[in-house]
């Protein structure tokens, strides 16, 4: 008889585990039965729940940051608490890397971390941060469902009821989704509020996947990250958006997006109302956004341009306009905004006709990255809305005209048509202190080696770019039909860069016979034209006035 | 030539630059700028600090009408060098204030009355830091030229000072625009001495978070300004709405433009200096305390009005000079 | 520390009509960015001169070819530009001599 594995017979060592943990951080509620846990007994309540070797989901998100428990976090024992596995989606805070210093954390697993890029290097290149992988958010959140499950999630919400109930609001961002991986295989969630209530707006948790609710007297912090000061916006910028709009957007027909938040893209959103309005695109483009909410997003949606947008997190002081604008945005039956990273991301990976995003960096491929030396900055979103999901199976105009272009594609899958997403890359020939965009080499090979990374940290493969437009022209890359072609085309919009004086003229007077390559002339734009004095905004001032007052910048952008 | 000067009128003066500045202040069509950009008078002290110079060194004068009053214009270039006060600035700005003098005695020796001739005003739009650091000795010197030029306009030639771009008025400039005859400021411009920046270097963020630009705006900006009295008027941030506020204080008689004035007497000092005893009380943590102080109750709607709301229903400090026509 | 200053000469063909301006003025030094002042050259319409003054060492070349590009599309001739710049990149300076040559075509 052949021999078998024992069967497994224990089905509830993780439930016996986390309850025994229950048990014993019941000394830090307010009274028996209750889950609210006073802010100085926080500390001493996370020694008692989290325990050395965890993996613990700390909430760092984009924006909406569990601060409090951040810091509480810090300040463990580390004799008693360390060699924890952190798994967040953003490094953003400096306590988030304080663990790590403090000897708490070990081990990190994380999506994106621009705010503390170098510190993150830093740690890394000294022992003290040992990176597991950097992912997309998507692929972060799938990961949480299968091998990167939380033993003890730390979140944030705005206010709970006594039963635990959150209200996590339009910042909701990342919570529903650790709270969800975390608490479906019995691991623990403590939340950071603001306040108990008796009656809360809406539910977004539910009270029974909480454990422990921490008061902590004022709101969390939350950092305004798509908010861009008009006044910024200079006329190159302009330029490559009124070529975007016109040469891309009113082209295909690009009806739902997502946008990036550099300047270029804030540009095309406050050249709705007029440049594109002008060239009788209403209606016809950008009526159906995957993006945060942008102010610089409210002229067009109050000239009807706009017909509705789903956000992966809020904007500090859009709630009250957004409140106002429900046939667009997102709007519970509480009458505020929800928002949901995870969600939003499927959005722009697959119901999208196009992303348009900036970066610092391309090569002669094509290929883009915003990685610096010495900077450890992730990946964020940008990969899932920048590239062509191959899942998709349903049709849209522009969808279906982008495919038939795709030259080389074509042909792999005999005689059947598929259609492609638009990728759309804007970057100016040479960046600040007129540093070259384009390379030979890019700068992620470099942190490769010094990171000790397998592979090149790539925000965005060539292969995926469909658009690559500098303030020379569009390269309309999906048109080429050979990887020399493509070289060729790219060199064509690069400019006097290096790369770009490798072009041959000749080439390049082809390329845009062929409709491969459009410079500004090409497509009728007049470069002298380009000004801000096009944007139907120039000022954050000027969006509040848009807003009819109900948008309420932050204090950092109020200069009046 | 009019279409230019319409289209600005609606503009945000703050966005507008310091020639169109001066161009659009004046009535149409009336503005002639005296040593411009091909003059190429630049700054000698630039180019060996690696500086590159600017044609007008930051500055635009000229001549010009507003209103029936005749105006010598200064207008700062905050785009350059921050609106630094150099050598070549400050002496086409000491010029251009004794210009305004000459040409008064001029009018006064041809004309039997100023109801004849119109007077004089001169008209400066300040957006600048103060010195200049790469030529900081030539700055400091043309600061001193400034006041002493102010000193000899008293009582002949009416200062009309403006802030309203986006730099403000700061450093040694702040005390020169306090010592103008009437000062029009509109809710995006600043005044101040020291520059947010350094007030946080030398006490700290918590102290002063120069980030906080709200913080910043309502501790210098033109609402506060207006209602602790270093300013007379508050005006939209418009181009049209400074235009008219300078013609219509332009044509003030001459009395009535200097009784503006804050400081220049022992008497103004003392005055001043109760305000200054009045902010420096414990209580007062905040500009927004001291509006309190002078009975404004709703603070965050008076902050988030517009402006012809704001100066309709701002409580302002009873200074000695209150009731005199404003 | 020191600025840079480069000259380029270019002759062509002197136009017969000339528009109506004396000199032109675009842009402000201020950092990334430049100001261009053109004037009529009278005895010798059938040269231009570029005199310019960048606080960007280094990059006479690509001065050179954005220069001999606007030149060739443009035709300007019998003009003296002046630039003063402050580290403007090739899209700027393209840019502001577009936006020059809009405001020659316009007066």
């Amino acid at each position: 008889m052949e021999s078998m594995a024992a069967r497994r017979t224990e089905w509830t060592l993780r439930k016996n585990e986390f309850l025994k943990r229950l048990c014993e951080a019941q000394q830090f509620v307010s009274e028996p039965g209750s889950k609210i846990v006073d802010p100085l007994d926080c500390v001493s309540l996370l020694e008692a729940v989290i325990q050395s070797g965890d993996r613990v989901a700390l909430e760092g998100n984009n924006q909406k940051q569990a601060d409090f428990l951040a810091d509480c976090l810090c300040n463990v024992d580390a004799k008693r608490v360390n060699n924890l596995h952190m798994v967040q989606s953003v490094i953003a805070l400096p306590s988030h890397c304080e663990v790590f210093e403090r000897g708490i954390a070990r081990l990190a697993d994380f999506s994106y971390s621009s705010p503390q890029s170098a510190r993150v290097a830093q740690m890394v290149s000294e022992g003290k941060m040992k990176i597991g992988e950097i992912h997309t958010y998507l692929e972060l959140f799938g990961r949480y469902f299968v091998d990167l499950t939380p033993d003890v999630a730390l979140v944030a919400a705005i206010s709970a009821d006594r039963a635990g109930n959150l209200y996590t609001g339009p910042n909701t961002e990342d919570t529903p989704t650790i709270v969800e991986a975390t608490k479906f295989r019995q691991g623990i969630v403590v939340a950071q509020v603001e306040k108990i209530v008796d009656k809360l707006p809406r539910v977004d948790i539910p009270g029974e996947w909480v454990d422990f609710l921490v008061p902590v007297g004022r709101p969390c912090y939350t950092e305004p990250l798509f908010t861009r000061d008009p006044a910024l916006i200079t006329d190159v910028h302009v330029l490559m958006a009124m070529m975007v709009i016109k040469g891309i957007y009113g082209e295909y027909g690009v009806r739902s997006l997502n946008h990036g938040i550099g300047f270029g893209t804030c540009a095309i959103e406050l050249l709705l109302p007029t440049y594109a309005e002008s060239l009788g695109l209403k209606g016809k483009i950008c009526s159906h956004w995957t993006v945060n909410p942008h102010p610089s997003l409210i002229p067009a949606i109050e000239c009807g341009f706009v017909e509705s947008v789903h956000s992966f997190g809020s904007e500090v002081g859009m709630e009250d306009y957004m409140a106002s604008r429900p046939d667009v945005f997102f709007i519970g039956p509480d009458g505020n905004m929800r928002s949901n990273r995870a969600m939003c991301q499927v959005a722009g990976h697959y119901a999208v006709d196009a992303f348009v995003g900036s970066t610092l960096q391309v090569d002669r491929y094509g290929n883009s990255s915003a990685a610096v030396a010495g900077r450890i900055a992730g990946f964020g979103g940008a990969p899932n809305m920048g590239c062509d999901p191959p899942g998709r199976r349903h049709s849209t105009p522009s969808w279906l005209r982008a495919g038939r272009e795709s030259a080389m594609t074509r042909g792999l899958i005999g005689p059947v048509e598929r259609g492609r997403k638009l990728v759309i890359q804007m970057v100016e020939t040479f960046g600040a202190g007129r540093v070259q965009s384009f390379v030979h080499r890019l700068d992620a090979w470099t942190l490769m080696e010094e990171a000790g990374f397998a592979i090149p940290p790539i925000m965005m493969y060539g292969d995926a770019i469909t658009h690559l437009v500098t303030e020379e022209g569009i390269a309309h890359l999906l048109r080429c039909d050979s990887l020399k072609q493509r070289e060729a085309a790219i060199k064509a919009v690069a400019g006097y860069t290096d790369l770009g004086r490798e072009a041959d003229p000749k080439e390049t007077l082809e390329l845009r016979r062929q409709g491969i390559v459009q410079t500004p002339e090409d497509l009728g734009i007049d470069i002298g034209d380009a000004s801000t004095s096009h944007l139907a905004a120039h000022s954050i001032r000027e969006l509040v006035e848009w807003s009819g007052g109900l948008y309420r910048p932050p204090d950092r952008f109020r200069e009046w | 030539m009019d279409d230019r000067w319409n289209l600005m009128q609606d503009q945000p003066f703050s966005r507008l630059n310091a020639r169109e500045r001066a161009f659009a202040i004046c009535n149409p069509d009336s503005f002639i700028e005296l040593l411009c950009p091909r003059r190429k008078l630049t700054s000698p002290h630039l180019p060996p600090m690696g500086q590159t110079p600017q044609f007008d060194d930051g500055i635009v004068v000229g001549l010009g009408k507003a209103g029936k009053a005749p105006v010598v214009v200064v207008s700062q270039e905050s785009r350059f060098v921050g609106g630094g006060v150099g050598e070549v600035h400050g002496t086409k700005m000491v010029m251009a204030i004794r210009l305004a003098l000459r040409g008064q005695e001029i009018l006064k020796s041809q004309y039997r009355s100023s109801e004849d001739s119109g007077q004089v005003a001169l008209v400066i739009s300040f957006d600048t830091g103060g010195v200049r650091l790469q030529e900081a000795n030539a700055g400091l010197l043309a600061h001193s030229e400034v006041m002493d030029a102010f000193q000899a306009a008293r009582g002949k030639v009416p200062i009309i000072g403006v802030i309203g771009g986006t730099v403000g008025c700061f450093g040694g400039m702040g005390f020169v625009a306090s010592s103008v005859d009437v000062l029009i400021m509109s809710d995006v411009g600043r005044l101040g001495l020291t520059g947010p920046g350094v007030i946080e270097e030398v006490v700290g963020t918590e102290e002063f978070d120069a980030a906080n630009r709200a913080l910043v705006w309502r501790t210098t900006g033109g609402r506060h300004r207006f209602i602790t009295r270093d300013a007379d008027f508050i005006v939209e941030d418009t181009m049209k709405a400074f235009r008219e506020k300078v013609s219509e204080v332009a044509s003030w008689p001459l009395e009535k433009i200097s009784s503006k004035r804050i400081i220049g007497t022992g008497d103004m000092v003392l005055e001043q200096m109760r305000l200054v005893e009045l902010a420096a009380n414990d209580k007062i943590q905040d500009s927004w305390d001291l509006w309190r102080q002078f009975g404004n109750e709703d603070i965050e709607h008076l902050w988030d009005s517009d402006v012809s709301e704001f100066a309709a229903h701002a409580q302002r400090w009873p200074r000695g000079r209150i009731g005199d026509c404003d | 520390m020191a600025l840079e200053r480069l000259e380029f000469e270019y002759t062509g063909v002197p136009e017969e009509k000339r528009d109506g301006w004396d000199y032109l003025h675009v842009g402000h030094v201020m950092s990334g960015d430049l100001e261009i002042l053109v004037e009529r050259l009278p005895a010798q319409a059938n040269v231009s001169r570029i005199r310019i003054t960048t606080s960007a060492v280094g990059f006479g070349s690509v001065w050179q070819m954005v220069i001999d590009e606007f030149m060739a599309t443009r035709k300007v001739c019998g003009c003296e530009i002046w630039i003063n710049d402050d580290g403007a990149t090739p899209a700027v300076v393209k840019l502001r001599l577009s936006q020059l040559a809009r405001e020659m075509s316009v007066k």
